[in-house]
C-alpha cells in the first residue's frame, strides 16, 4: 500500500450557471498521507467546500470536474462509475457536516439515520449495526439511553456529537469535515475539537478539515493549505506556515484572528474582496488587495507554486516565486 | 404522545364545535327577519296564532335561554321536522350522509394518490421538461369545474362508449334485500363515474402543494448528507424526500377536508347520486330551512372530527409535533 | 424578493442634507426601475404567464369589444327553437327558452370579469383589515381574531354559501357578496404572516425608533411591501371566485336576469342536453370558464415563482 491515502492533482472544478462557467477550484493540488490530518483554510467563496465535495463527487447538479486527478488509495475518483461511487462514500471517505445546519433528517431517530449508513455498506443485522451506533454514541460522548432520540431533541453539541458518529459509522479510512464547529457557541467548538483530537489519535484517523477558521486547524491538523480564488496560496507543515508565513494572504489571515495569548492588538481586517470567479483577475487573484503587489509583475503573471524546501509551497511572485 | 398537546387540540376543538352552533344560530334565528317562518312551514300572520307558534318553539325566552335550547337540540340530533320531506330531518339525513361519504371515499384517496405521485415525479424533476408538462397540464386541470369534466366524461364513457350508467347510485327499480355481490356490483358501477371526475378534478391543489415541498426539501442539508452516505437518488428519494414533503402536504389534506366534504356536491347533482349536496340545494329551493340548518351543521361537525383525528395521526408522522 | 426600503421617507432621512437626500431618493428609484425591470423579465420570461396574459386579453376583448359587433339583447327570449340547433344567424345554437348562446357566451364574458374582479376586491379588503390588524395590534386580539379566522376556516364554504343564499335571496349583488364574504379567510391569514415578517425587518424597527407613527409605517412600510407578496394569491382568488360562480349557478344559486356561463351549464344538465347530444349548450360555456379560470391560474403562478424566490433556485 503506497504511503499515500489521498492525492488531488490539478483539480479543476466548474460550476455553469446561466452566464457561463464558475471557475470554483482552479488546478488545485495536494496530498495526504495515511492517518495524517490537513486543513484547508480560506475565505467563504474560495473554493475549499467545492474542492472537498469534489473528493466524494458530491457536487450539485450544475458543479462538474473538469478535469484533474483525485487519487484515492492509487484509485481516480473522479472516473469512478456511479455504483463504485456510491459503494465509495462513506465506507471509504465519510463526512463530518456542520450540525447548526439541517444536517440531520427531522424526521428520522439520530440513531436509525447512522444505522441506515452502516447497513447500507455492510452485511450485519439491523441489531448488531444498532449495538454499534450505541458504541459510537458512547465514543463520541452522548449517553446512550438517548438512542431512540430525534434530532430537534438534541443540543446543538449533542447533534455536532451525533453528526461526528455518523462519519464514523463505517469506519472510513478519510474523513472529511466540512466546518464542523462553526455556528457553535465557543465553549462547545472546544469541546468539539478535543473530541476529534482525541477520535483521530484514538481511531489513528485521515481527516481532511475545511474551515475558515484558522485557529481550528491549527489545533488539529498537521498540514495546511490556504486556498484563495480557486487556488492554492500556501501549503506546508501547519507549524512552518504559521510561524514561518510566506504569503501575504496568509499573513493577514492570521492577523484576522484574535489571539488570547498574546498583547491586546487590533484586529486587523483584509481590504477589499475576494475577487470574481466567474471572471478572474490576471496574473496573482491577491494582488488587488495585497500591499506588496508590483505592478507589471503581479497583475500580469501568474505566480506557479514552488518549493521553499521542507514541503513548503508558497505561489508569489515577492518570495522566490520567479525563479 | 403528551396528555397536554392532546387537551389542547380538545380545547381547541371544543372552541371551533361552539362557534360553528353559534354561528348556525345567528344565521338561522337572528339574521333573517322571521324566525316562525324560519321553523315553521306556514306564514302566520294573526298576532295569536303567531304568539302561539313563539311559545311552541321557545322563541319567548330570553336569547341566552333560546340558545342553550339550540345547543341541546344540535347536541341531541334534534333538528326538527323536514319542510320537503314530512319527516324527522335526521331521518332523512342520516341515509344521505351515508351517500356522500361514499362517493368521497371512493374519490378522495384516487385524488390524493393521482396529486402526491403526480407530486413527487414533477418535483424530482424541477425545472426539467417533464416537471413542466405536469404542472402545466395540473394548472389547466384545476381550472375545470369538476362538474364540467363529469359532462365530458358523461358525454365519451357513459353517451358514445355506452360504459357507465348515467345517473343514480343503484339502477332504477331493483330491489336488494342485503348488501351483497350483486349490489356491491351496481354500486360500483354507478360510482365509477362520478368518483373518477372528481378524483381527477381535484389532484390539482395536492399535486402543486407536493411539487412544491419536495422543490424546496432537495434544497436541505440532510439530503446532502444522504447522498454522502452512498444512498443512490431513489433510495434519498423516498428514504429522506417524501417523508419529510409529507407534512405539509399533510397539513394541507387537513385543511382541505372541508373541500372533499363538499366538493362533490355539484357531481352529486349531476349524476343524480342521494347525498347531502342534492338535499342541500333541493332545499334552498324549497326554503326547507331545518334541513339546511342541520346539514350545515353535521358538514360542520363532520370536518371537526376529522380535523381532531387527523391531528393526533399527524404527532406521528412529525414527531416534532409531540414534544412541543 | 428584496424589499427595497423606502429609507428617504423615513423620518431619520429627513434629518440629511437636501443634497444627501436627493441622492438617497436618485438610488432608490433606480433600485426599484432595476427590480421592476428583472421581475418584467422574469414574467415575460415565464412562459405560462405570458400565455395566461395573452388568453385574459381575448377575454376582455371578448367582453368588451365583441359586444360592439355583436348585437345581443340579455332579455330576448323565443328567438328559436327550446335548445335549438346552430343555425347560421345563430352559430351556437339556442338554450330552453330559446336565447341566443353565443349572446350569452358574450355577455358571460363580462359577467364572469365582474365576479372575479368584485369578490377579489371584498376578499383584499376584508383579508388586508384582518390580517394586517391582527399582526400589527397582536396580543389577545389576535389570538381572538386568528382563531375564529380559523373556526371560519374550517366551516365548509359551499353549503354556507347555499345556506346564505337561501336566506338573503339570490340577486347578482348578492352572489358577489356571498363569494367574497365566504373566502377572505385564507388571505387573511397570508396578510398576517406576511405582516408579521416584514414587522421584525430592521427599517421598520429603525423607522418606530426615530419616532414614525405607527399608521405611518403601516401606510408607508407594510402597505407597500404586503401587497406584492399577496398580489399571487389573489389573482389565483378570482380565479376560485369565478369557478365558485359557475358552481353555484350550475347548482340553481344565479340570477336569473343575469345570464352566466354556469347557468348554460345548468340548463345543459336539465334538458339532458349531455346525452341529447346538445353539445352546443355545454361545450362552448365550459370550454370559456376553463379558459378564463385557467388564464388566471396561469398569471398566478407565474407570479408566485418570481415573488417566491425559493422556487427559483436550482
Amino acid at each position: 500500500m503506497s504511503e499515500r491515502l489521498l492525492e488531488v492533482k490539478d483539480l479543476r472544478t466548474y460550476f455553469k450557471i446561466t452566464a457561463g462557467e464558475v471557475k470554483a477550484v482552479d488546478g488545485v493540488s495536494f496530498f495526504l498521507n495515511h492517518s495524517e490530518s490537513i486543513g484547508l483554510v480560506g475565505e467563504s467563496g474560495c473554493g475549499k467546500t467545492t474542492t472537498a465535495l469534489s473528493t466524494i463527487r458530491l457536487l450539485p447538479d450544475n458543479g462538474y470536474i473538469h478535469s484533474g486527478q483525485i487519487l484515492f488509495e492509487g484509485r481516480d475518483i473522479t472516473n469512478l462509475p456511479e455504483k463504485e461511487l456510491r459503494d465509495f462514500r462513506w465506507a471509504q471517505a465519510s463526512m463530518i457536516f456542520q450540525g447548526a445546519m439541517n444536517a440531520l433528517n427531522p424526521v428520522q431517530k439520530v440513531s436509525d439515520q447512522i444505522v441506515e449508513a452502516i447497513l447500507l455498506h455492510e452485511k450485519v443485522t439491523k441489531r448488531d449495526a444498532l449495538e454499534r451506533v450505541k458504541g459510537l454514541f458512547d465514543l463520541v460522548g452522548i449517553d446512550v439511553k438517548r438512542v431512540n432520540a430525534y434530532p430537534h431533541e438534541f443540543s446543538g453539541g449533542m447533534r455536532q456529537r451525533a453528526i461526528i458518529a455518523m462519519a464514523l459509522a463505517c469506519n472510513p479510512k478519510l474523513v472529511i469535515g466540512d466546518e464542523p464547529t462553526t455556528a457553535l457557541d465557543v465553549m462547545v467548538q472546544a469541546q468539539i475539537i478535543d473530541l476529534i483530537n482525541d477520535l483521530r489519535h484514538k481511531l489513528n484517523m485521515s481527516m481532511l478539515m475545511i474551515t475558515h477558521d484558522l485557529s481550528i486547524i491549527t489545533e488539529t491538523c498537521d498540514r495546511i493549505a490556504v486556498m484563495y480564488a480557486g487556488k492554492i496560496v500556501e501549503y506546508g507543515k501547519t507549524d512552518v506556515v504559521v510561524r514561518k508565513t510566506l504569503h501575504p494572504y496568509t499573513d493577514k489571515l492570521i492577523h484576522a484572528f484574535p489571539n488570547i495569548y498574546q498583547p491586546r492588538v487590533m484586529v486587523e481586517s483584509i481590504p477589499g474582496d475576494p475577487p470574481d470567479l466567474f471572471n478572474p483577475p490576471a496574473g496573482c487573484r491577491f494582488n488587488a488587495r495585497c500591499e506588496h503587489a508590483v505592478k507589471g509583475l503581479c497583475d500580469c503573471k501568474e505566480p506557479p507554486l514552488v518549493d521553499m524546501g521542507g514541503e513548503h509551497f508558497v505561489a508569489c511572485h515577492l518570495r522566490g516565486g520567479n525563479q | 404522545m403528551s396528555l397536554r398537546y392532546l387537551s389542547k387540540r380538545l380545547m381547541y376543538t371544543l372552541f371551533v364545535f361552539l362557534f360553528v352552533v353559534t354561528f348556525n344560530f345567528v344565521l338561522f334565528r337572528l339574521m333573517p327577519g322571521d324566525p316562525v317562518a324560519m321553523l315553521s312551514k306556514e306564514i302566520v300572520s294573526d298576532p295569536e296564532a303567531r304568539a302561539a307558534m313563539e311559545k311552541l318553539y321557545g322563541l319567548d325566552k330570553p336569547l341566552p335561554i333560546q340558545f342553550l335550547n339550540y345547543l341541546k337540540s344540535m347536541i341531541t340530533f334534534d333538528f326538527g321536522q323536514s319542510f320537503q320531506y314530512r319527516e324527522d330531518v335526521w331521518t332523512v339525513l342520516k341515509d344521505k350522509i351515508a351517500n356522500t361519504l361514499i362517493l368521497g371515499a371512493a374519490s378522495v384517496p384516487l385524488s390524493i394518490i393521482i396529486g402526491v405521485v403526480g407530486g413527487i415525479i414533477a418535483g424530482a424533476h424541477h425545472g426539467k421538461k417533464l416537471d413542466i408538462g405536469i404542472t402545466s397540464f395540473t394548472m389547466l386541470v384545476y381550472a375545470v369545474p369538476s362538474f364540467w369534466l363529469a359532462m365530458i366524461f358523461l358525454l365519451i364513457f357513459g353517451v358514445k362508449l355506452g360504459w357507465a350508467p348515467f345517473n343514480g347510485m343503484l339502477t332504477a327499480g331493483v330491489q336488494y334485500n342485503s348488501v351483497n355481490w350483486a349490489y356491491l356490483k351496481d354500486l360500483f358501477r354507478h360510482l365509477a363515474l362520478p368518483a373518477i371526475s372528481y378524483a381527477l378534478a381535484c389532484f390539482g391543489s395536492y399535486l402543486m402543494i407536493m411539487r412544491g415541498s419536495i422543490v424546496d426539501i432537495y434544497g436541505e442539508d440532510f439530503v446532502l448528507t444522504a447522498r454522502a452516505k452512498g444512498l443512490s437518488e431513489r433510495q434519498v428519494r423516498n428514504r429522506h424526500i417524501v417523508p419529510n414533503a409529507m407534512l405539509p402536504t399533510t397539513n394541507m389534506i387537513v385543511m382541505s377536508l372541508a373541500f372533499i366534504i363538499t366538493g362533490a356536491f355539484s357531481i352529486e347533482v349531476l349524476f343524480t347520486w342521494p347525498g347531502m349536496g342534492r338535499v342541500m340545494v333541493d332545499s334552498v329551493m324549497r326554503r326547507d330551512y331545518p334541513m339546511l340548518q342541520a346539514s350545515n351543521y353535521i358538514i360542520a361537525l363532520m370536518v371537526i372530527i376529522a380535523n381532531f383525528v387527523l391531528d393526533i395521526l399527524y404527532t406521528y408522522i412529525d414527531p416534532r409535533v409531540r414534544v412541543e | 424578493m428584496e424589499n427595497i426600503k423606502n429609507t428617504a421617507n423615513t423620518p431619520e432621512a429627513q434629518q440629511l442634507s437636501p443634497e444627501l437626500l436627493e441622492q438617497l431618493k436618485q438610488r432608490e428609484k433606480e433600485l426599484r426601475a432595476r427590480k421592476r425591470k428583472m421581475n418584467m423579465k422574469l414574467f415575460f420570461g415565464n412562459k405560462r404567464a405570458v400565455f395566461g396574459c395573452c388568453l385574459l386579453a381575448c377575454f376582455f376583448i371578448l367582453a368588451f369589444v365583441v359586444p360592439l359587433f355583436y348585437e345581443y339583447d340579455h332579455e330576448a327570449y323565443a328567438l328559436g327553437p327550446r335548445v335549438g340547433a346552430p343555425t347560421p344567424e345563430y352559430p351556437l345554437g339556442f338554450d330552453e327558452l330559446g336565447r341566443d348562446v353565443l349572446g350569452i357566451l358574450i355577455y358571460g364574458a363580462k359577467a364572469s370579469l365582474a365576479i372575479g374582479v368584485f369578490v377579489t376586491l371584498i376578499i383584499a379588503v376584508i383579508g388586508t383589515v384582518v390580517g394586517i390588524s391582527s399582526a400589527y395590534i397582536g396580543g389577545l386580539y389576535d389570538t381572538i381574531v386568528m382563531r375564529i379566522t380559523e373556526a371560519f376556516m374550517m366551516v365548509p364554504s359551499l353549503p354556507l354559501m347555499l345556506v346564505l343564499a337561501a336566506i338573503v335571496g339570490q340577486n347578482f349583488t348578492n352572489i358577489i357578496w356571498i363569494l367574497g364574504l365566504t373566502g377572505w379567510t385564507g388571505t387573511a391569514r397570508l396578510v398576517r404572516s406576511q405582516t408579521l415578517s416584514i414587522k421584525q425587518r430592521t427599517y421598520i424597527e429603525r423607522a418606530r425608533a426615530v419616532g414614525a407613527s405607527e399608521s405611518y409605517i403601516m401606510f408607508k412600510h407594510i402597505l407597500p411591501n404586503v401587497f406584492p407578496l399577496i398580489f399571487a394569491e389573489l389573482v389565483l382568488t378570482v380565479q376560485n371566485a369565478i369557478i365558485s360562480e359557475t358552481t353555484l349557478a350550475f347548482l340553481g344559486i344565479g340570477d336569473p336576469s343575469v345570464p352566466t356561463w354556469g347557468q348554460l351549464l345548468r340548463s345543459a344538465r336539465q334538458q339532458g342536453a349531455v346525452s341529447g347530444g346538445a353539445l352546443w349548450l355545454f361545450l362552448p360555456a365550459g370550454l370559456c370558464i376553463v379558459l378564463l379560470a385557467a388564464s388566471f391560474v396561469f398569471i398566478g403562478y407565474g407570479f408566485d415563482e418570481i415573488l417566491n424566490p425559493k422556487l427559483r433556485r436550482r
